[in-house]
């Protein structure tokens, strides 16, 4: 995950680096929902992977 | 490749234990191999499209098709030799395929004296998107000997046909708008190849057969052919549902332009409609249904359909200005001659906001709330047409929105939508031709991908249940008939089946010990449940659900 959100950060920086201000705040906008969307899939808490965490643990 | 599946899933280990205990161990070769071979598409696109471009620019028009084509088409016919030869080293023939034809393309371009363009960063960013999409759904994860038990030639050529983009990109900037015949012909020809590429994905040869060693979350494998079809049917759909409106709505013959930066935008809506929409699907919807852990609900379809809405946004807002030609942020929806609210008509207005909203609704609560009545895995036919229409009507209320709200040209005069047959017959032509073909790909197509995609999502499940360790392989299938059990009777029963043809996919020692743990499973369960799963077993074993 951690990688797929240096990329992000890496896209950010070249649109940035390649487009006028306005334009690289319009990308930043859907590259921030992105991350969010990436972070709600993978990161928020996920009951299966608890469960099997939990479950491996305790053998 | 059953068989070999079977020498593979008796002797690999057990894939989950693998997984967590050593969580990142596949991180750094998967890096390195997505990137390698990212790279090996990015240069190669960069190519074929300086290629082409040049092509359509010299008035080659025949040649700049054949190489359109000829990258996708043999890359595939490599890949499908391939699948029918044994061997690790064969499996990387379409890759190898790709780089030879790279090669030529650049000795091509040499001879001709052309060399890619370096005045936009735009066409570098857009194709170094698509290639990171090649190489991390065409990554060979679990090893070459089993490819295309998990990535199937079907699979491989819908990937790959994708780029077609890049026809796109080369041809309408570089082809003269007079006479705008060759553009009306050219621009279909392009779509031929990006709507049967849609379609054939949604042959149940697409989907692969489990393979240990996928997993990238616990019971979670990585699985793009499980998420690849519907959600391509859809972009591809709409995008030609867009354009062919675009088209058809012209006073005088128009064909569209190309912005990069319009691309490198729609790309992010593409990302967010199909894979991400797609792995919220499989892990916070199915995956946790199958378990009887939640993954249901109104709140559920609304998240779902949110993500949808707002995926469609940005996919239309940046597909608008590629095909038009602008940079996204500038000029469409920003100068005043191209936002309804600043020069509009108060017709026009109207007709954009009262779209949006019906949209909305249709969308998000509608088409939620719909969803919500359906059984997963025994919907009828109508009722998967049901769903896929009020996706098609919400998506043409979208659309209808979009080229009010941004007061494109030919909306101007009237204030609203029209169609012109006096003046551009050919256009209106074209694109109904084009909004016919991507509205079948939504309306026909589409549920097809849908119930193939959740069928070799049960079968699969069986095969990452054999894997885990004791343990979890006896939480899995309790949990599972726990869930069966609450479910109706022909649900149950379709579900079972599903889990049986499954276990029919196993090797015999793999399949013996998911035997030995649903027996425990079954000995501990309550009288009534243990008689609903094995009248449904009897009912499946007979052949019939």
């Amino acid at each position: 995950m951690e990688l797929l959100f240096a990329l992000l950060a890496v896209v950010a920086v070249a649109i940035f680096l390649t487009t006028p201000f306005w334009v690289a705040v319009g990308f930043a906008v859907v590259l921030a929902w992105t991350a969010s969307l990436l972070y709600l899939i993978f990161c928020h808490p996920d009951p299966v992977s608890e469960a099997v965490t939990d479950l491996l643990s305790d053998e | 490749v059953t068989n070999q599946l079977h020498d593979l899933s008796a002797t690999a280990p057990p894939a989950g234990t693998a997984a967590l205990q050593s969580d990142r161990a596949w991180y750094l070769p998967t890096t390195v191999g997505v990137t390698l071979l990212w790279l090996l598409f990015w240069s190669g696109f960069i190519v074929w499209w300086t290629l082409m471009a040049a092509l359509f620019r010299q008035g080659a028009y025949a040649a700049a098709v054949i190489v359109a084509y000829a990258l996708p088409t043999l890359y595939m016919l490599a890949a499908f030799i391939a699948s029918r030869r044994p061997g690790r080293a064969i499996k990387l023939l379409h890759f190898g395929t790709f780089l030879v034809l790279s090669v030529f393309f650049a000795a091509l371009l040499a001879f001709m004296g052309e060399s890619p363009p370096l005045n936009d960063a735009g066409p570098y960013l857009g194709m170094a998107f698509i290639a990171a999409v090649m190489g991390l759904m065409q990554y060979p994860k679990a090893g070459l000997k089993h490819y295309q038990a998990y990535r199937s030639s079907l699979f491989i050529g819908g990937v790959i046909f994708m780029p077609l983009f890049i026809y796109f990109s080369a041809m309408l900037p570089n082809v003269p708008s007079a006479p705008a015949l060759d553009k009306a012909y050219l621009f279909p020809l392009g779509m031929l190849g990006f709507w049967l590429s849609a379609a054939w994905l949604i042959l149940r040869a697409t989907q692969g057969e489990h393979v240990p060693g996928l997993e990238v979350r616990p019971l979670l494998p990585f699985r793009p052919d499980f998420i690849l079809p519907g959600g391509v049917n859809y972009v591809k759909g709409t995008i030609m549902m867009g354009v062919g409106l675009m088209i058809a709505i012209m006073p005088l013959l128009r064909m569209p332009k190309w912005n990069w930066w319009g691309f490198v935008l729609a790309f992010w809506g593409i990302i967010t409609i199909i894979p991400l929409r797609g792995m919220y699907k499989m892990v916070r919807g199915r995956r946790l249904r199958l378990l009887g852990l939640g993954g249901r609900g109104f709140r559920h379809e609304t998240v779902k359909g949110l993500i949808l809405f707002i995926g469609l946004l940005i996919m239309l807002y940046g597909f608008v200005n590629a095909f038009f030609g602008t940079v996204p942020f500038v000029d469409l929806g920003v100068r005043p001659a191209f936002n309804a609210f600043a020069t509009g008509t108060p017709t026009t207005q109207a007709v954009s906001v009262v779209a949006f909203v019906l949209a909305f609704i249709v969308l998000v609560p509608l088409r939620g709330w719909y969803k919500t009545r359906l059984l997963e895995g025994i919907e009828t036919k109508g009722q998967m047409f049901t769903s896929q229409a009020l996706l098609w009507v919400g998506t043409l209320l979208m659309l209808i929105s979009f080229v009010h709200f941004l007061n494109l040209p030919p909306i101007r005069d009237l204030g609203y939508m029209a169609f012109y047959p006096n003046s551009n017959p050919v256009g209106l032509a074209v694109g109904l031709v084009l909004f016919l073909a991507g509205s079948a790909l939504i309306l026909i197509l589409r549920p097809i991908a849908l119930h193939n995609e959740m069928e070799a999502t049960m079968l699969t499940m069986v095969g990452v249940a054999s894997d885990q360790p004791d343990a979890l392989r006896h939480w899995v299938l309790k949990r599972r008939v726990q869930t069966l059990a609450t479910m109706p009777e022909l649900q149950r029963n379709q579900h079972v089946a599903w889990m049986a043809a499954g276990l029919g996919q196993l090797s015999p020692e793999k399949r013996r010990l998911m035997m030995g743990t649903q027996m425990a499973v079954l000995a501990e369960a309550d009288s009534k449940t243990r008689r609903q799963i094995m009248t449904a077993m009897d009912q499946a074993m007979m052949g019939g659900v």
